[in-house]
Parts: C-alpha cells; sequence; structure tokens
C-alpha cells in the first residue's frame, strides 16, 4: 500500500483523496460485505400540474453508492391534499397547488424530496366569437417567463365532452401569445350566448368563459392576462389587448 | 513544503479533477457527450411522458449547450414535442426518441403499450345490486390500477381510489356498489386505463345463472362458468 511509502502527514493529505475517488462514482471495487447505506428517492418530475400522475423511485444503495437488492418500499405524502400517492407502487396525483414532502421507508430508511404541484398560469387572454359565422378565434396568454407546452390540451363549447384536443407539438411563449381559429374549435364559437371552455391535458379545467351577446368587437381581459373580461375597443389578435 | 506534501497535493489535485469537481484546473471544457433520459419507459397509450436532456463535458459535469430539438422515429407510436420533448404515447410498438443539441445527437427506444389488465368474471346478479366484476393481471408483476375505472356509461366512469394495486397472476374484484348504475340483467361494463383508454369490454345479454367467465381463465372468451369463483381462476365447465 501508498501509506507505507509516506510520513503520517502525507498519509492524512491522502485520506481526503480516497474519500473523494470512492464518492464520486459506484465503480470502485466492490467491499464484500454490501450493506444498505443510503436510500436515494427520485421524482419522475420534480414540478408536478394539477391532475398530473407522476412517480417516485426509491433505489437502495450500498456503502459505494451502487444499487443493492433491499426490501419493498413504502411511500407516503406529507399533504395528501396536495398530493396523493400510492403507499406501493409510488404512483403521484397531483391534486392541488402547494408543496408536499414525499417520504419513502425501504427496510427502516427513510429518504425525503419534495414536491411542488402548480396549476397553469395559461389564460383564456381575447375571445372574437364572429357572430355565427367561422371567422372566430381565441387568443391565450401565457403570463410566465418560460414556454409553456399546450400539447394535448382541450377546447370546448358548452358540452365539455365534445372538444378539440390541440396537436402534439403546441406551445406558447413566455410573455406571449397563442391563437386558435375557430374552425380548429369543434363546434365553433357562436355570438349569442355562448361558452368557451379550456382544459390542460391533465382534464383539468384552466380557465372559462360565458357570454349572453355578441360583443361589437372582441371580450379581453383588462388588464392584460389577468383582468375580467370585458369588451375592448378593437380587436388585437395575437397581441396586447386595447383596453376601453 | 516538503516534496511529500507537493507530491499528495499533486495527487489530491488530480484525483478531484477526476471526478469533475474541480475543472478550474483543467483545459477548457468542451461537449463530449448527450444523455436522453425518458420518465416513464414504458409509457402506456394515451399516456404523458418527457424526453430530458444532459449534456455533459469531457468530465462528466452538465454543460450548457443551449435548446435541444426532439424527434420520433415512428410518430404512429409515441409523438414528441420537438422544442420542449413532452411525449404522447399513441399506439403499441417501440419508436426511437432522437434528441439533437450542439450538433450531437443521443437515441433511446420507448415501449409503448396497453396494459394486459382483462375482465376475467362478471357476476350481474339481475338487476339485485350483489354483483361484482373480477379483473385479473396477466403479467409477472404487481401493477398499480390507481385511476382506472368501470363504466357502462364512458361518460360516468367510477374511478378506482389512488393505491389501488393488482397482484402479479391475481385478482382484483369490484364490488356492483362501487359502480356507478349498477349491473343490471342485460348490461355491459368497460374497463378503462387512468389516461382513458378502453382496455376491456364485455356485453351481455340476459343475466348468468352463475356468472360469466373467461375460459381459459384469464384469456379466452367470456361465457358462462360452471359456478361463480370470485376473486379466483374461474371454473370452466
Amino acid at each position: 500500500m501508498r501509506r507505507g511509502r509516506f510520513s503520517t502527514v502525507v498519509a492524512v493529505l491522502l485520506a481526503p483523496l480516497a474519500f473523494s475517488s470512492v464518492a464520486c462514482n459506484g465503480d470502485s471495487p466492490s467491499a464484500p460485505g454490501s450493506v444498505l447505506t443510503t436510500l436515494r428517492l427520485s421524482l419522475a418530475d420534480s414540478a408536478a400540474e394539477v391532475g398530473q400522475f407522476t412517480h417516485a423511485t426509491a433505489t437502495a444503495l450500498d456503502q459505494h453508492d451502487a444499487p443493492i437488492p433491499a426490501g419493498p418500499a413504502t411511500y407516503v405524502s406529507s399533504k395528501p391534499e396536495v398530493a396523493g400517492i400510492s403507499p406501493t407502487t409510488g404512483l403521484i396525483l397531483a391534486i392541488a397547488p402547494g408543496t408536499t414532502l414525499i417520504t419513502a421507508t425501504v427496510d427502516g430508511r427513510t429518504a425525503q424530496r419534495a414536491l411542488t404541484v402548480f396549476a397553469s398560469a395559461v389564460r383564456i387572454n381575447e375571445i372574437e366569437p364572429d357572430g355565427n359565422a367561422l371567422g372566430g378565434w381565441v387568443e391565450f396568454y401565457n403570463p410566465t417567463d418560460a414556454a409553456v407546452d399546450l400539447s394535448g390540451w382541450t377546447l370546448t363549447g358548452p358540452d365539455i365532452f365534445f372538444g378539440s384536443q390541440l396537436p402534439v407539438g403546441t406551445t406558447i411563449p413566455a410573455r406571449g401569445y397563442l391563437v386558435v381559429d375557430e374552425s380548429q374549435i369543434l363546434f365553433g364559437l357562436d355570438g349569442d350566448g355562448y361558452e368557451f371552455h379550456v382544459f390542460s391535458r391533465h382534464g383539468v379545467q384552466v380557465d372559462a368563459h360565458a357570454w349572453s351577446a355578441e360583443p361589437a368587437t372582441t371580450f379581453g381581459r383588462c388588464p392584460e392576462g389577468t383582468g375580467d373580461f370585458v369588451t375592448t375597443t378593437v380587436p388585437t389578435r395575437g397581441s396586447e389587448n386595447a383596453c376601453p | 513544503m516538503t516534496n511529500a506534501r507537493i507530491l499528495a497535493l499533486a495527487l489530491l489535485a488530480a484525483g478531484t479533477a477526476a471526478c469533475g469537481a474541480d475543472p478550474s484546473a483543467a483545459s477548457p471544457r468542451i461537449l463530449t457527450t448527450v444523455e436522453l433520459s425518458v420518465a416513464d419507459e414504458p409509457a402506456e397509450v394515451a399516456q404523458y411522458t418527457h424526453a430530458t436532456v444532459i449534456a455533459l463535458d469531457q468530465y462528466g459535469d452538465p454543460i450548457d449547450t443551449g435548446p435541444a430539438t426532439f424527434a420520433s422515429g415512428d410518430r404512429r407510436i409515441a409523438a414528441v414535442s420537438p422544442t420542449t420533448g413532452l411525449i404522447l404515447g399513441v399506439s403499441p410498438g417501440t419508436t426511437e426518441i432522437t434528441a439533437s443539441t450542439a450538433g450531437m445527437t443521443a437515441h433511446r427506444t420507448l415501449t409503448v403499450f396497453v396494459p394486459a389488465i382483462r375482465i376475467n368474471e362478471v357476476e350481474p346478479d339481475g338487476d339485485a345490486a350483489g354483483g361484482w366484476v373480477e379483473l385479473y393481471n396477466p403479467t409477472d408483476a404487481d401493477f398499480d390500477l390507481s385511476a382506472w375505472s368501470l363504466a357502462h356509461n364512458p361518460f360516468a366512469k367510477a374511478f378506482l381510489p389512488l393505491g389501488t394495486t393488482i397482484p402479479a397472476h391475481g385478482y382484483l374484484v369490484v364490488d356492483e356498489s362501487r359502480i356507478l348504475g349498477g349491473l343490471a340483467h342485460a348490461d355491459g361494463v368497460r374497463l378503462f386505463s387512468r389516461f382513458g383508454v378502453e382496455v376491456d369490454v364485455f356485453f351481455w345479454q340476459r343475466d348468468a345463472t352463475t356468472s360469466y367467465g373467461r375460459c381459459p381463465d384469464g384469456t379466452g372468451d367470456l361465457i358462462e362458468t360452471a359456478v361463480p369463483t370470485r376473486g379466483a381462476a374461474n371454473s370452466c365447465r
């Protein structure tokens, strides 16, 4: 061994080196007598949207950080009202916005990881029903600093069981707009006495607007993205609303 | 410092650089490998999952390479959002997911499947409320049935609670009282995955003297059994 060729001072200096090379990966020579040393808990999604299913996976590691066989894992969520978890499989259902602590237990050892559940901030921002003609459109606004993937979001009229899904690959830019033409919405948009609903890909209603009469211009949120729907001064398809 | 100490410090520095913890003492970082992972593998039909790219330098440390683009080798099997990596399982099969960033690509095979869980036995119990539906898991692994649903009317589903599992090669019995609208003399029942896919369906024209069960157990057609076998292998005539 090296130690015999160096002074004790050097041996002390070498000790962290030996430690660091073991800590760096799991391919160090596997010592006999591997024992469960740490439990690693990973989440497929560190943040999940309301209605989304995701999952936790517990991995038992030996003293060399190598996976070893261990007993079955059990899982629990500190706030079941935020996210529920299947106790034996780790399947997670995000229920309401908030943060919950997911705990996995294997052979008496535990590991924890925080899961944040959020509701989508994307909003219907402007609607042009265009009477009973087919020239209408709906504008969405993304108030966040990151693009949002709207693949599989569903748009419906008053009958929420019949809608149109946005195709895979549909995104809305950060602080940007997405306009969907009436022709892409099953049953279109009516001018008088109609409703428009938008559901996330996880089946949760994100926003909706109902109106009794056709606007002279359009319905738009004032202020932009956050306020109530009012009749705008002029349609502003794909850009900031013109508020009265 | 003594020569021995300097040597030891050099060894220490070399050791940490090899671990990738301190790249400052080494050559410029260059993109060396691109790793692609998929959050759910395999994925079910109608399930959304996502691909994630990690670009690594020559020390195995993450390095920023700007945006990645994603593609699916067979869009009939799975579609992928080109800019975000969101994946939708479309139909059973395998497809190669490809991610490209800074001129390098990484591939990963994704399998899409429909779970093999089946309606294995049905006891309608006429128009009375004592009926039940038995499900069977023919696979070698326990399966999570959280948020799966049973229904006659697809718009009025009765969902199984979070934490419901069916053991490997085992059964799960759902009582009629937990199925919206119950099971009538002439009726039907559909089984939906948690992603809304109809996995199995059985309709009957009249109540069975015994029960309807798959013969052979787990695989055959649903026919009248010799005797009801709630939660156990079917008794075939």
